[in-house]
């Protein structure tokens, strides 16, 4: 018999109990009811070969004497028995001698009998013939004819009493296995249930309840290994795939370090290269009119004399410039290389203002424009370059003066500012043309003028801004630029200085400042 | 008397010795089938018929074919041989188990039954009134049939026991004293 594969396993129990039971009873009934049946014909020609024997003891006198009619009358004496249909005497030599009929038969016998006894059974009845002899002499032979309706009915009644011990066997078996399958389905529904949540949940720290050591119990032990196994992998695979993790961030960082470097150093590269063709153009353009002014003497020596001091003049200008440019040059590479050499000390801001201010006043003047400086008194001395920051100090005011249109005005402030570090901070405004948003950051850069200006006939190396904010730097500051376009703009840097410098600005006088601090380093 | 024989022809088929061969039985064929045929149906007392003995059939008397009994000699009777003896009269009758009487005795019969008391002997007639005067089976022949009748009484005094089969099978009993008597 095959199993449906979609049978639940419940259902699979119970109809293999049941078909099992089924069969066993059936099986047994078959053969109770053979065995019955065998023993109820075995009964059946015992009984009739007993009522021959008595018949044929009863008519050896008749035989033996010819009485056909008392021969007769034994035989009639089966009509006790209401399956006899049919009984006969024969004589000695198989002659018939005596019949009887019983109720509702007409068949009739006419064969010969068999020489000894014997039966057998046809559909309907038994047929027995017996010996009859009289002291050990052969006198004749009975037979007789019996229906096999107690046979069958005993077979009806067998089969009705197997049929109701397989239908009520069948309700007892499937009572019992219904209780009894849950010893096994219950168990392994757990088992269905817990896989079904670990599936879901992903929860492998769950397990089965063992009870008992039966395959079940093993099955769930297994299983509960198979998980711990699992949850072991998983935790063994999350280690690795953080470490993993954290090897390829690592790995990462150092590739955008290196990208981020690789692209620093080619813009660096790029800037060198445009820095030297910038700084050749520069160069050369001085030269070139030098060059220009001096062949134009030289070809007309007749010229009259004050346009040869305007020519000279020009190429005195030009010569100054380029010597600036110079300059400007070796300070920067100077500072970039870090090979400045710097000379270090107490300085104070209203030293370098006042100083810067000089070198710049007669410009202010020429131009008409209202200079007011306000430094706040008693501001601390810093440590640094005096040299330097006066130079930082004057190339802001240059440049506000440059850019600031006849009739304007410059402002200067310095002021301290004590958190979060302590530093002075100095402001320098103009009512100038302003600087485009996008070019503030621009014009600390070398060579670099305000948007519209780099054609422009205002002189300047263009490299004043960029060592400016070298130096600034240099001593620990910062120097930015804010601008409105069309409204001024205001250039701050800071200077940071120590609490310590402070206590001795007020007691120290004037002329004692340079023996001070001394020891202090800035970075 | 044609029928007759035809009717014992088939009575000789029952018999258990053989007559095949033969002419058609004689009525003294039939009779002498008829006694071997009694011989089985009847008890001896053992003071008179010891194991080993052989059975002694005695016919004293006048017979039409006597010699018809002579078939009987030598035959077999449960384990034992038959012996038949003729006798011309019933005087020295003593010793037999089975004496039949032919009608010629009748005259001494009265003496003879009281002469076989308790002697264990079947004495057996075929002599109309011999079973009234004590002979124990006594032969007959109706409606062209060999019957038979016994009497009882005599058959007890005699010491013998005769089958109830026998006794249902006779035309006639006599002597049967109701229980009791």
């Amino acid at each position: 018999m095959r199993l449906s594969q979609n049978m639940p396993l419940k259902q699979r129990l119970i109809l293999i109990s049941l078909v099992t039971t089924g069969i066993a009873m059936l099986f047994a009934g078959i053969m109770l009811s053979a065995a019955e049946v065998a023993s109820f014909r075995n009964s059946l020609v015992s009984d009739l070969s007993v009522k021959a024997d008595i018949i044929g003891n009863q008519c050896t006198a008749a035989l033996l004497f010819n009485v056909r009619q008392d021969a007769e009358e034994i035989l009639g004496a089966l009509r006790a028995d209401e399956h006899v249909e049919y009984a006969a005497v024969y004589s000695g030599n198989g002659a018939l001698f005596a019949t009887y009929q019983g109720k509702g038969s007409e068949v009739l016998f006419s064969q010969a009998p068999p020489r000894s006894d014997s039966h057998h059974f046809d559909f309907n009845h038994l047929h027995l013939f017996h010996q009859i002899s009289q002291h050990g002499k052969r006198v004749g032979m009975v037979s007789i004819r019996s229906d096999l309706r107690g046979l069958y009915a005993v077979l009806l009644r067998y089969i009705i009493v197997v049929g109701i011990v397989i239908v009520l066997s069948l309700l007892v078996a499937y009572v019992i296995v219904t209780r009894m399958q849950t010893a096994i389905t219950d168990p392994l529904a757990d088992l269905v249930h817990l896989m079904q949540r670990i599936s879901r949940d992903k929860d492998f720290s769950m397990r089965a309840s063992v009870a008992g050591w039966d395959e079940l119990a093993s099955l769930a032990d297994g299983f509960n290994e198979m998980l711990s196994n699992i949850q072991e992998r998983d935790q063994l695979l999350e280690t690795h795939r953080r470490h993993l993790e954290n090897t390829v961030a690592d790995l990462q960082r150092s590739t955008e370090e290196l990208q981020e470097a690789n692209k620093k150093l080619k813009a660096l590269d790029r800037l060198k290269s445009d820095f030297i063709s910038i700084v050749s153009h520069e160069l050369r353009t001085p030269l070139t009119s030098i060059k220009a002014f001096i062949e134009l003497i030289l070809m007309k020596p007749h010229m009259p004399q004050e346009r040869k001091i305007k020519l000279m003049n020009t190429i005195n200008t030009e010569s100054d410039r380029l010597g600036r440019l110079i300059t400007d040059l070796l300070d920067l590479s100077k500072i970039e290389a870090g090979k400045m050499n710097w000379r270090m000390g107490k300085v104070s801001i209203d030293d370098i203002v006042r100083t810067s201010l000089a070198g710049i006043q007669p410009l202010a003047q020429n131009k008409g424009l209202h200079m007011t400086v306000n430094v706040e008194p008693s501001l601390p001395r810093i440590f640094g370059d005096k040299d330097r920051l006066v130079q930082v100090m004057a190339n802001i005011l240059s440049n506000a003066i440059k850019f600031t249109n006849n009739g304007g005005a410059v402002h200067i402030t310095a002021r301290r500012e004590p958190a979060p570090q302590p530093q002075i901070i100095v402001e320098i405004s103009d009512t100038g043309m302003g600087i485009p948003a996008e070019d503030i950051e621009l014009i600390f850069d070398k060579f670099q003028r305000s948007g519209d200006l780099l054609t422009s006939s205002i002189e300047g190396t263009g490299l004043g801004l960029s060592i400016a904010r070298e130096i600034v730097e240099y001593h620990g500051g910062a120097l930015w630029a804010t601008s409105t376009h069309g409204e001024g703009s205001t250039f701050t840097f800071t200077l940071p200085f120590e609490e310590s410098d402070e206590e001795q600005a007020h007691p120290l006088p004037k002329s004692s400042r340079n023996g001070g601090s001394s020891e202090r380093h800035h970075r | 008397m044609l029928s007759l024989a035809i009717t014992l022809c088939i009575v000789t088929g029952t018999m258990t010795f053989a007559l095949a061969g033969q002419a058609p039985p004689a009525e003294y064929q039939v009779k002498a089938a008829f006694v071997y045929n009694f011989l089985t149906f009847v008890e001896w007392p053992s003071r008179t018929l010891n194991e080993a003995d052989s059975l002694r059939v005695c016919i004293a008397g006048e017979f039409p074919d006597a010699a018809a009994f002579d078939e009987l000699n030598g035959q077999e009777l449960m384990g034992r041989k038959l012996t038949v003896r003729r006798m011309k009269s019933v005087e020295n009758a003593q010793g037999c188990h089975v004496l039949f009487i032919g009608s010629s005795e009748g005259g001494r019969l009265s003496r003879l039954v009281e002469s076989l008391k308790g002697s264990g002997t079947l004495t057996i007639g075929d002599t109309t009134g011999f079973a009234q005067r004590g002979v124990v089976i006594n032969l007959y022949i109706d409606q062209k049939k060999v019957r038979f009748e016994i009497n009882a009484e005599a058959a007890r005094r005699a010491g013998l026991i005769i089958s109830s089969k026998l006794l249902k099978l006779a035309g006639v009993v006599y002597g049967l004293a109701p229980a009791g008597n």
